[in-house]
Formats: structure tokens, sequence, C-alpha cells
């Protein structure tokens, strides 16, 4: 209900130009006792809102409630059948304010791969999931064919609504630092807020040397000092550590439900310009229609039952 | 009894509470110990491969167990001595499984507390841990029991009790050994001692294991270096070839 009434005020205001401009913000957000918007609380991203525009959307750039619909049931229709509804927590709702793609800037709502980068990053290879076609690293021969996340590692950078499950992230925060915290693999990062500057020389870091200051009523967190994975897998390559990215993200509170959050990578060895994605972050999870509660401890490594499942079965098998 | 006593300990300014504030726990700290070895009194000794020699020889330690001895149940002092017989194979922390409470705090990792009047979050370097203790939901209940376990925590006379439950069984308190059941119940102390140090205290209960419930006590030091902070050793890639290189058919070694 709060969902409805909130897409009914976000498509009053919103039309293409305003996917672009800055946040509203509500008079009466949550402030901290030492003044600054107050950013905690267990947040989803989960939404049926994909990264890139479909084709088929190539001239909008506002849904309308019916087209946001059947965005959902795709996903339903994707990931939620085969008995895989029963531990998936599908973020089956695509974003109230009617974003064709999450990323918003190019205007085409594309990745904008270099050409020649791009042909390195297509996959081979039969996908461990049914619902996919291809992997990274098929066939896998070794542990080091499979990717980053099926390694309990990480997914990569950004805070991204890759998975078809744990899309929460908590965030806890002092005058001095913010934590974010996330469900999937357990990953933190505690970023200061003190105006230091980064590590220099950089000491290669999986989600990179974060910091963070106040512009306004936003916080942003500029990162760089990634670890450098060439040769490793990354079941979704545009995440991965490079040392040569540089990412900023942008954490507005825009109302007592919404974080508007937004990032922009910027690595000129992979992407011909820099590239925005908005995933505004909400508190109301049934706004996205996922479960609501607080985080629990996902113990991916310690339950990596997959690896050796995996390399128990012949290689010629991972492969269409 | 360790010299150490709570009683003799006078918190300073810094970290100490007042009538209307609790303690200000915020920083990165560190054990100073050897506890990580074995939480007993222990002499130096060999180190389980040979080819490590004195680097990886135990160093000794004064232990961190009041009275010293861990009062096990009669079957269970027989099985700590199988799992240090084994340890190289049994430890969980080779794989890089996340050490559980009260082993993270001893690890010889830093942590990072990040206090908030609702919940504190404690990261720990190694394996990239954490918990967050919360400080207002005393009944909260666990679903499921968990490697890092539900803490629960309040302030009680200028220090932080930590109330830890729902542990799974299968984290050890150190390298040689020593272990617990799912029973498991450790209720921490964090005491201020002065701007850079804080006295760390946990009583262990666990019926299934010991005939009683005991305490260990030791320091934990701020670190003090300028702009410090906790680097990735999530350890996961450092523990595969371990765990994994037996699997899998791969051609280059093969090759080889």
């Amino acid at each position: 209900m709060i969902g409805a009434l909130r897409s009914i005020v976000m498509l009053n205001m919103v039309g293409a130009w305003l996917l672009l401009t800055p946040p509203t913000i509500a008079e009466d957000i949550p402030k901290t006792s030492w003044g600054v918007p107050d950013l905690q609380g267990v947040w989803t991203n989960a939404t049926a809102t994909p990264l890139e525009r479909p084709d088929e959307y190539a001239n909008t750039e506002v849904l309308s409630e019916a087209q946001r619909s059947q965005l959902g049931e795709a996903v339903l229709e994707k990931y939620g059948k085969g008995g895989r509804e029963a531990w998936f927590d599908l973020g089956l709702k695509a974003l109230s304010n009617g974003q064709t793609s999450l990323i918003i800037h190019p205007k085409n709502g594309k990745i904008p791969w270099k050409t020649d980068i791009k042909k390195t990053t297509s996959l081979s290879g039969k996908s461990y999931f049914p619902w996919e076609t291809t992997a990274p690293g098929a066939p896998f021969r070794s542990y080091r064919d499979l990717d980053t996340g099926e390694r309990c590692i990480t997914d990569g950078v950004g805070i991204y609504p890759q998975h078809p499950y744990n899309n929460n992230f908590q965030i806890f925060q002092t005058e001095l630092y913010i934590v974010i915290m996330q469900e999937m693999y357990h990953e933190y990062r505690i970023i200061p807020l003190d105006g230091r500057p980064h590590l220099d020389p950089p000491v290669g870091q999986w989600l990179g040397d974060a910091r963070g200051y106040w512009e306004g009523d936003t916080l942003i967190i500029e990162s760089q000092g990634y670890l450098d994975t060439k040769g490793w897998h990354w079941a979704v390559p545009w995440r991965a550590a490079k040392s040569t990215l540089k990412l900023t993200e942008r954490l507005t509170r825009t109302d007592e439900f919404t974080i508007d959050y937004s990032f922009t990578m910027e690595d000129s060895s992979r992407f011909s310009e820099p590239w925005t994605a908005r995933i505004p972050l909400t508190n109301d999870h049934a706004e996205r229609g996922v479960t609501s509660g607080d985080l629990y401890e996902f113990a991916c490594h310690e339950g990596n039952y997959s690896i050796p499942n995996m390399l128990s079965m012949p290689p010629e098998s991972h492969l269409n | 009894m360790l010299a150490m006593s709570p009683m003799a300990l006078i918190a300073s300014k810094e970290t100490a509470s007042t009538k209307d504030t609790p303690p200000d726990l915020n920083g990165i700290w560190q054990a100073v110990s050897s506890a990580h070895w074995n939480i007993e009194r222990h002499i130096g000794a060999h180190p389980p491969l040979s080819i490590l020699g004195a680097l990886g020889a135990t160093p000794p330690g004064m232990g961190i167990v009041e009275g010293n001895n861990i009062p096990y149940q009669a079957w269970a002092e027989t099985k700590r001595k199988e799992h240090f017989k084994k340890r190289l194979e049994l430890d969980p922390t080779i794989k890089c499984y996340m050490p559980g409470i009260p082993r993270a705090t001893y690890m010889p990792f830093p942590f990072q507390i990040v206090q908030t009047p609702k919940h504190i979050f404690v990261g720990y370097q190694f394996a990239g841990a954490s918990r967050t203790i919360y400080m207002d939901r005393p009944n909260m209940q666990a679903p499921v029991d968990t490697w890092m376990g539900l803490s629960k925590g309040r302030w009680e006379d200028g220090s932080l009790t930590v109330e830890v439950i729902n542990q799974v069984a299968n984290t050890w308190f150190d390298r040689s050994g020593n272990f617990h059941s799912d029973a498991l119940k450790v209720t921490e102390r964090f005491i201020p001692q002065g701007p850079n140090h804080l006295l760390y205290e946990a009583t262990i209960t666990d019926e299934n294991v010991f005939t009683k419930p005991w305490t260990i006590r030791l320091p934990l030091y701020r670190r003090i270096e300028k702009d410090f902070q906790l680097l990735d050793f999530r350890c996961i890639e450092f523990a595969e070839e371990l765990m994994y290189e037996h699997l899998g058919q791969d051609p280059e070694k093969e090759n080889k």
C-alpha cells in the first residue's frame, strides 16, 4: 500500500529528465544526533528492473504500470519455477519510478563496453544454473575455473541486486565511519568519513579502498585501489575488481523508506565512458516483493558443497 | 588465578562511561597473545610440519584461562587430545572457516568495533567475519545456529556485557583442539581500562562438554597507528588449494 502511494507520487513527478536529476528529499527524513541524514537500517535493492534496457524498450525511458508488471512476471518465469521458488527471494517488482533500466547513463541504458573488451568477456560453456546458457570458465577442470561467487569470495563491486536471494544490506553509522554490511558472502565495508586519503601506495582490495564524505545531504563514497584479478572468472564481468577502476557511489535518504543509491563505474580500460546505474534501496521489502527481517549469516564457504560436486562430474558435462 | 584483575583497573575518560553515556568502544583492537595457539598455559613446541622450522613452531604462552585448566568432562578431554593430534586436518580455521566467539577476539588479526546506540558492529579481519551485537533486543531469538552466533549486549557497570548463543559446534577455541558443543553459551565483558586498552573476559558455559563454567581473560590493545584500517584477509583464496586441489581434472597439471 505504501509502495503504491509512493508510485503514484513518483509517476506524477517523473519525466524522462527527472531520472537524471538529483532526488527530491522529503523535509522529515530521519537525521542522526549529529545532524546528517540517517542511513541506518536493513535495506533491499531487489528489483525486477534489469541492469540494461531491454531492446523492446529502446525508445522508452519511463515504464507504465503494465510494463512494470510484465518485468516482474518475466523474473518469475525465469527464476521462480522448478522448485527454486522455495529458496529464492526474488525481487518481483520493478522500480516504482518506472526506470526502464538500472543504468541511467549512457542514455541508451547499456554498458558502454569497449568493443574489443566485450569480446573477451563473452562467456563460453554451459552454466551450472539451469536458467542461464553460459558460464565463465567452463568446462570446470579445477576450482580455478569457477567464478569468484561459486568460490564464495565475492561477486564484485557496488551495491547491486545480482542474486535471486540475499539482496539485503544493513547500514551502521557513526560520525567517523559508515558500515555497509551485505548479506551475500557476509561482505562488509567499514568506510572512513574522516577525510583521510586513500592508501598510497594502494593495497589491492576486493571491494576497493573506500573513503566517504558528505556533500549536502548526500553521502559520496569513492573507491579505488582494487585488487587486480586478471585470470579470475566473475559471474558478472563488469563487477570484476580491476586496479584501473574508480567507483563513485551516492547515497541520499529521500524519505522514511528510501535511499536513492547510484554508482558510477569509471574504467577506461574496459568502458568507453563512465556509466551510472541508479538503484533505490528500500526498507519496505514488500514494495519489492521480498521478505523482510534481520540479516543472517551467510556461511557460503563453510558450506560450499558445490565445488566438490561440480568437480566430481566429467568436465565435458559442463559444455553445451 | 592470573595476575590481571578487573578490580584493580581504572577506566580513562576516553573510553569510560558517565552517568548518562556508555563507554566508547569504537576503534580497531587486537590481542597480543599466543592464546590463538593454545588458550591454556603452554611451552614452546615443534611445528606440526618440519618444513616450517622455527617459523611454524608454537610460541610459549602464559595462557588466558582462569585457573589454567579447562574443566573438560573425561570423554571430552580424550577428544581434545585427538583433535590436537589431527589439528592440521581438523582445525576449522585452516580452511578459513569463521572462527566463532570467543576465538575471533584473540586471533592474531585486528578487529574493528563500530558502536551505535542500537547496534555494535564488530568486523574481524580474519575470514572477513563479523557480528552484530544487538543492544536493544534482549528477547531476540535466532532461527538457526550460525558460525558467529547471536550476540545480545547490554551496558553493565561501565562495561559491555554480551551474551552469545546459537553458535554451531564446528568452531574451536584455539589451534590445539580445545572445543565445545552447540550448547555453548559465551558471556563476554569488554571492560575499558584506559584510552587504548580493554580487558576482555569471557565465561564459557557448555554442560555437554565441561564440568562447570570457566573464564578466559586477556587485554585488548588499540591499534594506534595513524589512519590504521582493516585490510582484506578473506582467506578463502589461500585455503582453496588445500581443500580443492585434489578435485577435478586440470589438464595443465596432468601435462606437467
